[in-house]
C-alpha cells in the first residue's frame, strides 16, 4: 500500500490531541455535590501506599479515536496496486540513426532495448504491444511475451530514412486505455510544442556525434551508351578538409575512382564521373564512421526504356507533326513491329490484353475555335507540366469516351479511356496539323508524358536506382497478381493490381525483380537521407515524466473512500450514541417515577 | 447570601398546593391548646369521655344526678377535650439544600409551605424551624407562607449535630416534620429518638435531586462539598455511579429502619418530582397530608 499524501501523517497529531483532551478533561472538572459522604464510599481504599490507576476512558473515546484514525487514514490517500497493470505500448523508432554506433560501440537501439527491459521489470505490465515507427507509417510488430520484447527490439532492422513517431504516438494513444502506459524509444527529443499526455514517457538514447554520408548518388544516361555519375558527400560535423571516396564495380575489379574530395564551406563535396559504355553495376563507398548505412551506395545501369511507337495517320501533315514530337523525346522507336503505343485517327476494332496504348486524334464535330477557359485535371500525370493558357483550340460537340482530362468550357478536348482488359486509349480532339496546339509548348510536353506513361507500364521498376523510402512504380504483366522480388533480406512477393504496384523499399542494397521465368530486372536502393545522417541533433534524455500523483493514480487504486466511509459511519454511530444517552436517562427517570 | 428567588416561588407554589390538603393528625397522644380537634384527655367538649368520683371543687354542673339517685354515689361526668394540635416543621437550610443545577431549593420551599398551609387547613398551630448549625424559629412562621420573611439555604453545617444536641423546646404531643437531604454521616437513631421524643407523630422527608439519586457517569471529576468545601478527585464512571447508588440505598435504609424503630415515617422525595399533576403524591402516599 502507498500513500498519496504522506505529509498527512501529521494529522495523526489530532489523535494525540484527542487523547490529551480526554486525559486532561478528566482532571479537576469541578462538580459541586451536597456531600462527599456517599461518594467517598465509592473510592477504593488506599492500602500499601500509592498505586497507579489504570486510565479508564469512556467507550465514546475509543469511538472518536477510531473515527479520527479513519479520517487521518483517508487524508493520507491510501492506494493499493491495481490488479491489472494495463498494457504497455512501445513506440519504437526504426530510423537509421537508431543504428549509429557511439564511442563505446553501442547503438541507441541496444540501449532502448535495455531500457525497455528495465521498464517492464519495474512496472510489471502483463501485456506489451510494439508499434514500429516506420518511415512509411506505424507498423505493428508481432506480439510477444513481455519478457521477450527487448530481444525482439534488438532484432528490428533500423534502416528507415525517417520516422513516423507522431503518427505512431497518435495510433498508440488510440489503442491505449486511460490506465495504459506508452513508452517512446527513440534517439531524438520530442518536437517543440509536443504535448505528451499523462502516461506517455519519451526516452531518447541518441548521442550527438559527427558523421559523413553519401547524400546524393545518381547514375544518368547521357546518350550513345554513355553515362555520368554524380556523387555528393556531406560532412556532418567531422570538420575535415578532405574526404576519401572510392567508386568500384560491385562485382569487384579495379576502382573507377579512388581519391579524396575537398569539402567546401557548406560541408559538401561533389564529384562527377563520366562512365564509359558498358560500365557494370558500381558501388560507392566512404570510410567507416558512426553510421554505416549512409557510407555505401549501389548504382546499377539505368538506360532509358524506349517506347515503340507506330504512327498510323492518313493526314501526312499531321503525321509529320506527330513524328517530329516523338523524335524530340529521344525515347521513341518508330515503325516497330510490336509497338507499345499507336498514334492513329481511327478507332481500334477491339481492345484485349496485350494490345498497345492508343492515342486517337479525333476530328471535332461542328468545330468552333475556343480560347478557353481550359479546365484540366492537374492531378493526372499525363497533364503534368502541360500549360494550355493562350491556346486556340478547335473543339467540337462530339463526346469523348473515358475520363475527360481537359475541357474548354463544356467541350471536351482530351480524355483517357481505360478498358477493363485492354490498354488505355487517349482521345485528343484535333482538327488537323494546323491546330495551334502543335505549335505550342504543350504539345511536346503532352507527348513526353504519354511516352513516360507507356514506359511506366513496361515490366520492371520505373527507376533502377531508388532512394530508400521513396515510392516507386513496379510494372509487370497486366494479368499477374504478384511478382517476386529478391531483397537484401530475402525474397518478397509484391502484390500487383492491374499489372502495377507502388512500393517504397527502405532497406538499402541490391534488388532483383523477377519478370517471367528467366528474366530479372535488377535495381538498387540507396540510403540518401541527410536528416538521418546528421547525428548532431541526437539527444539522450527522458520527457513526459508523469508527476508522482499521476503515476500513482495510474498504477494504484485509491481506497481513501473506504476510510472516509468508515469515518462517516463511526461519526454517525457516535452521534447516535450521544443522542440516545439523554433519551435513555429520561426513560429511566420516567420508569422510576412510574414505580414510585 | 441573597435569598434565592426560587424559594419565594416555591413558597407560593407550596401555599397553593397546601390549600388542597389537610395535615393528617394522629389520634393518640395528641395534645395542644384548646382548639377544635378532639384530644386524648378530658376537656370541655360535648363528647362524653368517662366518669370519676366527685372531688371538692369539681363543677357541680357535671355531677351525674342519675347515678347519684341510683347508687348514692357522687360521680362527675368527664367530656373529651378539644385541642388545637401543633406542627413543628424543621427545615434544613444548609447549603446542600440549594445545590446548584438542581431544584432542591424550590422543592424544599414548596414542601415547607405546603405542610404549613395543610396544617392551617387542619386548624393546627405551627412553628417553622430553620436547622443548620443551630435551630432557629422562622419569624412569622405562624402566618401565611406568603408572608414569611425571606430566608436562604446558607448554613455551612448539616443540621445533624444541632438536632441532636441543641434542640429547641418542641411543643409536646405535637406533629413534627423534618425536611432535609439527610446527607451527613451520623447514626440516625439517636437523632430520631430525640426528635420523636414527646411528639405525637414524626415524619422525615428526605429531599434529594434526581442527580443525587442516580448520578450519570461524567468521567473524572473533582467533587466539591458545597457545605464544607472539601473536595475529592474521583472518576465518576458507571462503576462509581453504581457504588454511589448502593451507598445511597444503604443510607436510606438506615434512616428508614431508624424511623420505623421510633415510630416515625420516612418519606424519600425527589426534587424534580415533588409536584406531579398539581398534587404532592409522595406526601399523600406517606399519609402526612390528606386531600380535601
Amino acid at each position: 500500500m502507498l500513500f498519496a499524501f504522506p505529509y498527512a501523517l501529521a494529522g495523526a497529531a489530532v489523535v494525540a490531541g484527542l487523547v490529551a483532551v480526554y486525559t486532561f478533561r478528566a482532571r479537576f472538572r469541578r462538580r459541586p455535590v451536597s456531600s462527599l459522604m456517599l461518594w467517598r464510599q465509592t473510592q477504593r481504599p488506599r492500602l500499601g501506599g500509592a498505586h497507579r490507576d489504570r486510565l479508564r476512558l469512556p467507550p465514546l473515546f475509543y469511538l472518536e479515536l477510531a473515527a479520527l484514525a479513519a479520517l487521518v487514514l483517508a487524508a493520507l490517500g491510501p492506494h493499493i496496486r491495481r490488479p491489472d497493470p494495463g498494457t504497455l505500448t512501445v513506440v519504437f523508432d526504426t530510423s537509421a540513426s537508431m543504428s549509429a554506433h557511439d564511442e563505446t560501440g553501442q547503438t541507441p537501439q541496444v540501449r532502448a532495448a535495455r531500457a525497455l527491459q528495465t521498464a517492464i521489470r519495474q512496472t510489471g505490465h502483463a501485456r506489451v504491444r510494439i508499434l514500429l515507427a516506420r518511415a512509411s507509417g506505424p507498423e505493428s510488430a508481432t506480439p510477444a511475451p513481455p519478457a521477450d520484447t527487448p530481444a525482439r527490439l534488438r532484432q528490428v532492422l533500423c534502416h528507415d530514412p525517417g520516422d513516423s513517431l507522431s503518427a505512431c504516438l497518435a495510433r498508440a494513444s488510440e489503442l491505449s486505455g486511460p490506465a495504459d502506459d506508452i513508452l517512446v524509444l527513440t534517439d531524438r527529443a520530442p518536437d517543440a510544442g509536443t504535448h505528451l499526455r499523462p502516461g506517455v514517457r519519451w526516452l531518447a538514447f541518441g548521442t550527438p556525434q559527427a558523421n559523413r554520408a553519401l547524400t546524393l548518388a545518381e547514375r544518368t544516361w547521357t546518350g550513345q551508351g554513355r553515362e555520368s555519375l554524380l556523387l555528393e558527400v556531406t560532412d556532418f560535423g567531422t570538420a575535415e578538409a578532405e574526404m576519401p571516396l572510392r567508386v568500384a564495380p560491385l562485382a569487384g575489379g579495379p576502382a573507377l575512382f579512388e581519391g579524396r574530395l575537398a569539402i567546401d564551406a557548406q560541408g559538401r563535396a561533389r564529384q562527377r564521373l563520366d562512365l564509359p559504355p558498358g560500365t557494370p553495376e558500381l558501388v560507392v563507398e566512404l570510410p567507416p564512421d558512426a553510421l554505416a548505412i549512409d557510407n555505401r551506395a549501389i548504382l546499377v545501369p539505368d538506360p532509358p526504356r524506349p517506347v515503340a511507337v507506330a504512327v498510323q495517320l492518313d493526314d501526312a501533315a499531321l503525321r509529320r507533326v506527330v513524328e517530329r514530337a516523338l523524335d524530340a523525346t529521344g525515347r521513341a522507336l518508330r515503325d516497330a513491329a510490336v509497338p507499345h503505343l499507336v498514334v492513329t485517327d481511327r478507332v481500334p476494332s477491339a481492345t484485349a490484353a496485350g494490345t498497345p496504348w492508343h492515342c486517337i486524334l479525333t476530328t471535332p464535330e461542328a468545330p468552333r475555335l475556343v480560347r478557353g477557359p481550359f479546365l484540366a485535371d492537374r492531378a493526372h500525370p499525363l497533364l503534368e507540366g502541360v500549360a494550355f493558357e493562350g491556346l486556340t483550340w478547335s473543339a467540337g460537340t462530339n463526346r469523348l469516351p473515358g475520363r475527360v482530362l481537359l475541357f474548354a468550357g463544356n467541350l471536351p478536348l482530351l480524355s483517357l479511356e481505360s478498358p477493363p482488359r485492354g490498354s488505355p486509349i487517349l482521345h485528343l480532339v484535333s482538327a488537323g496539323a494546323g491546330d495551334a496546339l502543335y505549335r505550342s509548348p504543350a504539345w511536346p510536353a503532352l507527348v513526353w508524358n504519354l511516352l513516360q506513361a507507356c514506359a511506366d507500364t513496361q515490366p520492371g521498376p520505373s527507376l533502377r536506382n531508388l532512394r530508400a523510402g521513396i515510392t516507386a512504380r513496379f510494372a509487370t504483366a497486366r494479368q499477374a497478381s504478384d511478382v517476386l522480388i529478391e531483397t537484401p533480406a530475402g525474397e518478397q512477393r509484391l502484390r500487383m493490381r492491374g499489372g502495377l504496384a507502388d512500393w517504397a523499399p527502405t532497406q538499402p542494397g541490391r534488388y532483383r525483380m523477377q519478370i517471367g521465368d528467366a528474366h530479372a530486372e535488377p535495381f538498387a536502393v540507396n540510403f540518401q537521407a541527410p536528416a538521418e545522417s546528421d547525428l548532431r541533433p541526437r539527444r539522450q534524455g527522458a520527457w513526459g515524466q508523469s508527476p508522482d500523483t499521476e503515476r500513482l493514480r495510474r498504477t494504484h487504486r485509491s481506497v481513501a473512500w473506504a476510510a472516509g466511509l468508515a469515518a462517516l459511519l463511526l461519526a454517525g454511530v457516535h452521534h447516535g450514541i450521544l443522542g440516545a444517552i439523554p433519551r435513555r436517562g429520561a426513560a429511566a427517570t420516567g420508569e422510576r417515577s412510574r414505580e414510585a | 447570601m441573597p435569598p434565592d428567588p426560587s424559594i419565594r416561588g416555591g413558597l407560593l407554589q407550596g401555599r397553593a398546593l397546601g390549600l388542597r390538603y389537610r395535615l393528617a393528625l394522629p389520634r393518640a397522644a395528641l395534645r395542644g391548646r384548646n382548639g377544635v380537634r378532639l384530644g386524648v384527655g378530658a376537656g370541655a367538649s360535648l363528647d362524653f369521655h368517662d366518669y370519676r368520683d366527685y372531688h371538692p371543687g369539681d363543677d357541680l354542673r357535671h355531677l351525674d344526678w342519675s347515678v347519684y339517685a341510683r347508687s348514692d354515689r357522687e360521680v362527675v361526668k368527664l367530656f373529651r377535650e378539644e385541642v388545637a394540635p401543633h406542627l413543628d416543621l424543621v427545615l434544613d437550610h444548609s447549603r446542600s439544600m440549594a445545590l446548584d443545577g438542581t431544584p432542591k431549593a424550590l422543592a424544599a420551599a414548596t414542601l415547607a409551605a405546603a405542610c404549613a398551609t395543610a396544617a392551617e387547613q387542619a386548624h393546627c398551630t405551627r412553628t417553622v424551624w430553620l436547622a443548620g448549625g443551630r435551630i432557629d424559629a422562622l419569624p412569622n412562621s405562624r402566618d401565611d407562607p406568603a408572608a414569611w420573611p425571606p430566608f436562604a439555604f446558607e448554613a455551612c453545617t448539616a443540621p445533624g449535630a444541632a438536632l441532636l444536641h441543641r434542640t429547641p423546646a418542641w411543643r409536646p404531643h405535637g406533629v413534627r416534620v423534618l425536611i432535609s437531604d439527610l446527607l451527613w454521616p451520623a447514626d440516625p437513631a439517636p437523632l430520631l429518638s430525640r426528635l420523636a421524643g414527646g411528639a405525637a407523630a414524626l415524619t422525615i422527608i428526605q429531599l434529594l435531586a434526581d442527580e443525587e439519586e442516580s448520578p450519570a457517569p461524567r468521567g473524572a471529576c473533582r467533587l466539591e462539598d458545597v457545605e464544607s468545601g472539601d473536595h475529592a478527585d474521583l472518576l465518576v464512571d458507571t462503576t462509581a455511579c453504581a457504588a454511589y447508588a448502593a451507598a445511597l440505598a444503604r443510607h436510606r435504609e438506615s434512616w428508614s429502619t431508624a424511623c420505623r424503630a421510633c415510630g416515625a415515617t420516612f418519606v424519600p422525595v425527589t426534587a424534580e418530582r415533588v409536584v406531579e399533576n398539581g398534587r404532592l403524591p409522595a406526601l399523600e402516599t406517606s399519609g402526612l397530608l390528606e386531600a380535601l
